[in-house]
């Protein structure tokens, strides 16, 4: 092929690309008429944005809200599509173009968990501008325009998780806090909440170490899992119990290599793995946050809004947290693990 | 005793700045088939009576041109140093830094009012500046200690990057009470242009403009300058370009800060359109950065590449993850870009071949 030749086909194809583009390609309007005279149901488009694919809590959400859509016709008179569009890793720059990706889709609303607040507001207040209605879910954008927020309140998460530890190590003995990224806001507030319901349990204290009784850790297991084991040797026998504050130490297998029940140890999330630490005995409860209703829950919220014109109760909607143990106690509303097991396996359709 | 390296071929002399016309038909020829695919899709995946799905101002402008802008911006970079036979993968960690540094400093200096001619100056000296310094510390690693590029780069990512967690005070620039001015973030980057449709469209072309910016100025660079031909004669045969009296070093670690340099635009655009700037900002991309420049014809053992190529690849590349957001599930864009570097660089590997064949049969002759 000669350079004249090879010069041609660049021009051909340069005007060819041109005349594809020049259209606009617009689809025409559907104006058939439905089938048999029957009303059409209308169909309502959400998109929704979790932070990762990677992680259980947002599969069991992507489920809940494939469920409220199922229940839609049923619950509002509509059909619901749910546009799944989440990042495969934690990138809020993903997320945030993503969110404008689904808004310049005209979706009729966006429900959102936000890896980064400050990157995501200015992409959810142009939706919310757009006329479309915005609801985040485990991680709030509390400056945006957003309607609401669905998720944990974090200050009363770490009072449950030590108020329950005291009851199982019987309102005595030497605990220590394992929290998360000592920057991270949500970590702060369970601190906090964990802090202050410690105090009206005069016979718990914190371990008098360095770290005063706190330890922070990078946010993996494997840092989590070696900030438990630097805490247990720098004082060793004195720590009975652990408040784990996020479920970092528990994404691992046979990591605490305590015998089993020798500390009591509770925690605020209860994945699929985390429940074996419960069927062993390492663990004596952990506490789920409601992520299947992340889904289920902030879908529902939109079409109150898209169908029904109705505001959400509040601006900020606590998310129920579940007691799993080892054993049912149906008197203080704690499932049994074999029972949790079963909800996990029907968010991750293994069932 | 010394022995000369095995010569590669040269760069094609013919063609758009050292891109063979043979090259530039490839690519166009993909270019033209993802936008026939993309666009038939997008007309039937969109609603009767809205817009094709791919195929309209928004989509192309703001879906598809501002996530290209930051890897296509450092795959120019990034493509001076392939040619030269290294390779930066620090990119997206000093793409970080910079946005960071930026965000730290812009609200400090500057009051959210102050003009655009007083602060715009002042966020590329702060960013180029970073990503510069960066650069020349690859580089004279790199040149200095005479260490493989993969390594002194990969230890650097893994430093730039500790850098970008551990200075600032929170995870993510400006700090809560603080913003960036509004003539360099919603007035520069964030400049929206009104189109006349119904409703109006609003488009952010600044990130695409600066891209093509740097594109035309890589071009100019690598095709047009002494500097750029210093470039492809080192990475075509280093040790001939030394006895021929270059000076290889110096060419080396010019590329290194060039690289470094881009990285500061791509997080000088990326701090103005998030106005954010965060520890994880960049994260991953220089897969996709070395992507776009091997995609677009740059040879890993030096010698071949341009900055139209890059641009193209990373045209590629956006079309791609584009399609894929648009009408599949996101979970596949690793395996499609990652399969895109290992059949690009196969490709190059065997047109190599066919080329020192080819050499071979007509000294032959």
């Amino acid at each position: 092929m000669n350079i004249g030749r090879i010069r041609l086909a660049i021009a051909a194809m340069a005007a060819g690309l041109a005349l594809w583009c020049g259209p606009g390609c617009s689809k025409a309007p559907d104006n058939t008429p439905p089938a048999g005279g029957a009303p059409q149901m209308r169909t309502i488009r959400i998109g929704m944005v979790a932070k990762s694919q990677t992680n259980d809590v947002f599969q069991a959400a992507k489920q809940g809200a494939l469920d409220a859509a199922a229940d839609a016709p049923k619950n509002y008179g509509v059909k619901v599509d749910i546009v799944w569009r989440t990042p495969t890793e934690e990138d809020a720059q993903k997320q945030a173009q993503n969110i404008a990706s689904l808004a310049s889709e005209n979706v009729d609303g966006i429900t959102v968990s936000c890896t980064n607040a400050q990157i995501l507001t200015p992409a959810i207040n142009d939706a919310v501008d757009k006329g479309i209605p915005v609801v985040c879910f485990d991680s709030d954008a509390p400056a945006s325009k957003r309607m609401c927020d669905y998720g944990t309140d974090d200050a009363e998460c770490g009072k449950i998780i030590m108020a329950q530890l005291a009851k199982i190590m019987g309102e005595k003995g030497t605990i220590a806090i394992l929290a998360g990224n000592a920057g991270g806001t949500n970590i702060q507030h369970r601190v906090a909440g964990a802090q202050a319901e410690l105090k009206l349990h005069p016979n718990m204290k914190l371990v008098n170490d360095a770290s005063g009784g706190i330890i922070h850790h990078e946010e993996n297991p494997e840092a989590a899992v070696e900030a438990i084991k630097g805490a247990m040797a720098a004082s060793p026998g004195q720590i009975q119990g652990w408040a784990i504050l996020g479920g970092w130490p528990l994404w691992t297998s046979n990591a605490l290599d305590w015998d089993p029940g020798t500390v009591k140890v509770v925690c605020g999330d209860a994945l699929p793995k985390q429940l074996a630490y419960l069927t062993d005995g390492h663990a004596q409860m952990l506490l789920s946050q409601d992520c299947y209703g992340w889904g289920y829950k902030t879908v529902n919220i939109l079409l109150d809004k898209i169908v029904k014109h109705q505001d959400p109760s509040a601006a900020f909607i606590p998310n129920p947290l579940t007691k799993v143990a080892k054993d049912a106690d149906p008197a203080n509303d704690v499932k049994s693990v074999t029972e949790f097991s079963g909800y996990w396996d029907k968010w991750l359709k293994k069932s | 005793m010394t022995t000369l390296a095995e010569p590669r071929p040269a760069a094609p002399k013919r063609g758009w700045g050292f891109i063979s016309e043979f090259q530039l038909l490839g690519l166009l020829t993909v270019v033209a088939v993802l936008v026939a695919v993309l666009s038939t899709a997008g007309y039937y995946g969109a609603a009767p009576g809205a817009p094709n799905k791919f195929l309209n101002p928004d989509n192309l402008v703001d879906r598809l041109a501002e996530p290209m802008s930051y890897y296509a911006i450092m795959a120019v970079g990034m493509t001076c140093v392939v040619v030269t036979g290294g390779i930066d993968l620090s990119v997206g960690a000093v793409m970080a830094l910079s946005g960071l540094a930026a965000a730290w400093e812009l609200p400090r200096l500057y009051k959210p009012d102050a003009p655009g001619w007083e602060v715009i100056p002042v966020a590329l000296a702060i960013t180029m500046g970073i990503g510069l310094l960066c650069g020349l510390i690859n580089g004279l690693l790199i040149v200095g200690l005479e260490m493989h590029p993969f390594i002194v780069t990969l230890g650097t990512m893994s430093i730039f990057r500790g850098i970008d967690v551990v200075a600032p005070p929170q995870a993510s620039l400006p700090l809560p009470d603080m913003v960036l001015p509004a003539s360099f973030a919603d007035h520069f980057i964030k400049w929206r242009v009104l189109l006349p449709t119904a409703p109006p469209t609003k488009l952010t072309p600044m990130p695409l403009i600066v891209t093509l910016a740097v594109a035309v100025i890589g071009w100019f660079y690598l095709s047009k300058t002494i500097a750029g031909r210093e470039t492809y004669a080192v990475g075509g045969n280093e040790e001939a370009a030394r006895f021929s009296g270059l000076r290889t070093g110096l060419v080396k670690l010019r590329v290194y800060a060039i690289c470094g340099m881009l990285a500061g635009v791509a997080g000088m655009v990326s701090l103005g359109f998030y106005q954010t700037a965060e520890s994880l900002t960049g994260n991953g991309y220089e897969l996709k950065v070395i992507a776009a420049a091997v995609v677009g014809g740059a040879s890993l053992m030096g010698g071949r590449g341009t900055a139209v190529g890059a641009m193209l690849g990373a045209v590629i590349i956006a079309m791609i993850t584009n399609g894929i957001d648009l009408f599949a599930s996101s979970e596949y864009e690793k395996i499609i870009v990652g399969a895109l570097i290992i059949v690009a660089v196969a490709i190059d590997g065997w047109m190599q071949k066919l080329r020192v064949r080819r050499m071979a049969a007509q000294k032959t002759i």
